[in-house]
C-alpha cells in the first residue's frame, strides 16, 4: 500500500510543473522581447504549457503521471496598435505574447483542484493505513 | 468456541474485502492522478464480480459447514488472495460524455468512490479486529 503514496505524490510533482508553468506565462504575459529572429527582430514571449503522460509500472500495471514535455503554444501573437513604440513594425503594431490571462487563470484553477484532490487522495490513504495498522496493534 | 472461530468464515471474507479494496485504492488514486493525461479513460476494478464471488464462497462455506477446513484448497474461498480472478478493466461511465481529447474521467465519481472505497475498507478493518480481540479474548479464557 506504500505505493499508494508515490501515485498520488508523481501527480503532485506534476501538477506542481503545471502550476509552475502557468505563473511563467502569466508573469511573461506582456514580455515583447524573449528572443531574437535570424533578423534581429524581437519575438515576444510564445505560451507554455504542459503535456503529462501515464507511468507505467515494471509489469505493465498502473501507476502515477508524469510531465512528458513542456511545449510551446504556436497560435499567433496578439497585435496591438502603438506606434510610437520602438518595437512597432512598418504598419505600426507591436506583437504581444499570445497568452491569454482567462486561459490561463482557468488552467490553474484546475490545476490547483487537481493538487487538491490528490492531497485528499494521500489522506485517504492514510485513513487506510491506519485502519489497516490498528488490526495488527 | 475457538473453532468455530477460527473456521468461521468472516475473517477470510474480511481479509479479501480488505486485499479488494486495497487493490480498488491504487487504482482509483491512478485515475485521480491521470486525470489530466490527454485521452486517459478511467479505470476501475468491478465491484459486483467481487461482491458475487464473496457471495458465492460464503454459500458454498455455509455448505460445506461441516467439512474440515483446508486454506489450500481451491473451494476455500471463491478466489485467492490479491484477487487473482478480480482484473483490473477499463468501465464506462455512465452517460459518460468524452472530453475532447476522448478521455473519460469524471472527478466527482472518482472522489466519492475513493470515500466510499475507503470506508468499506476501514470497515472490514474495524470488523476484523473486533474479530482478532474476540479470538484474544477466547484464548485468554476472558469469554
Amino acid at each position: 500500500m506504500f505505493g499508494s503514496f508515490d501515485i498520488s505524490a508523481s501527480a503532485l510533482g506534476a501538477q506542481r510543473v503545471r502550476i509552475d508553468t502557468i505563473a511563467s506565462n502569466i508573469a511573461n504575459s506582456d514580455s515583447t522581447v524573449a528572443s531574437y529572429d535570424a533578423e534581429g527582430k524581437p519575438i515576444p514571449y510564445r505560451r507554455l504549457f504542459t503535456v503529462f503522460e501515464t507511468q507505467r509500472t515494471a509489469d505493465g500495471g498502473l501507476g502515477g503521471v508524469s510531465v512528458k514535455s513542456i511545449q510551446q503554444d504556436w497560435s499567433p501573437f496578439r497585435e496591438k496598435i502603438d506606434p510610437g513604440n520602438p518595437l512597432a513594425d512598418a504598419r505600426g503594431v507591436v506583437k504581444y505574447p499570445n497568452v491569454d490571462p482567462f486561459v490561463e487563470n482557468a488552467d490553474a484553477m484546475e490545476a490547483y483542484r487537481a493538487y487538491e484532490a490528490n492531497i485528499t487522495a494521500i489522506e485517504t490513504t492514510k485513513s487506510m493505513m491506519n485502519a489497516s495498522l490498528r488490526v495488527l496493534a | 468456541m475457538i473453532d468455530s472461530l477460527l473456521s468461521s468464515p468472516t475473517i477470510r471474507m474480511l481479509e479479501q474485502t480488505m486485499s479488494f479494496t486495497e487493490q480498488r485504492h491504487n487504482v482509483l488514486l491512478a485515475d485521480i492522478a491521470n486525470s489530466d493525461v490527454p485521452g486517459y479513460v478511467q479505470r476501475d476494478l468491478p465491484v459486483a464480480q467481487f461482491q458475487h464471488a464473496l457471495q458465492d464462497a460464503l454459500r458454498r462455506e455455509r455448505e460445506s459447514l461441516n467439512d474440515v477446513y483446508d486454506p489450500h484448497s481451491q473451494d476455500a474461498v471463491g478466489f485467492q488472495p490479491g484477487g487473482s480472478a478480480v482484473t483490473t478493466e477499463a468501465v464506462e461511465m455512465p452517460n459518460s460524455v468524452p472530453f475532447h481529447d476522448r478521455g473519460v474521467r469524471s472527478m466527482e465519481y472518482l472522489m466519492s468512490q475513493l470515500a466510499d472505497n475507503a470506508m468499506a475498507h476501514n470497515m472490514a478493518a474495524q470488523f476484523l479486529k473486533n474479530r482478532y480481540d474476540q479470538l484474544a479474548r477466547a484464548i485468554s479464557m476472558k469469554i
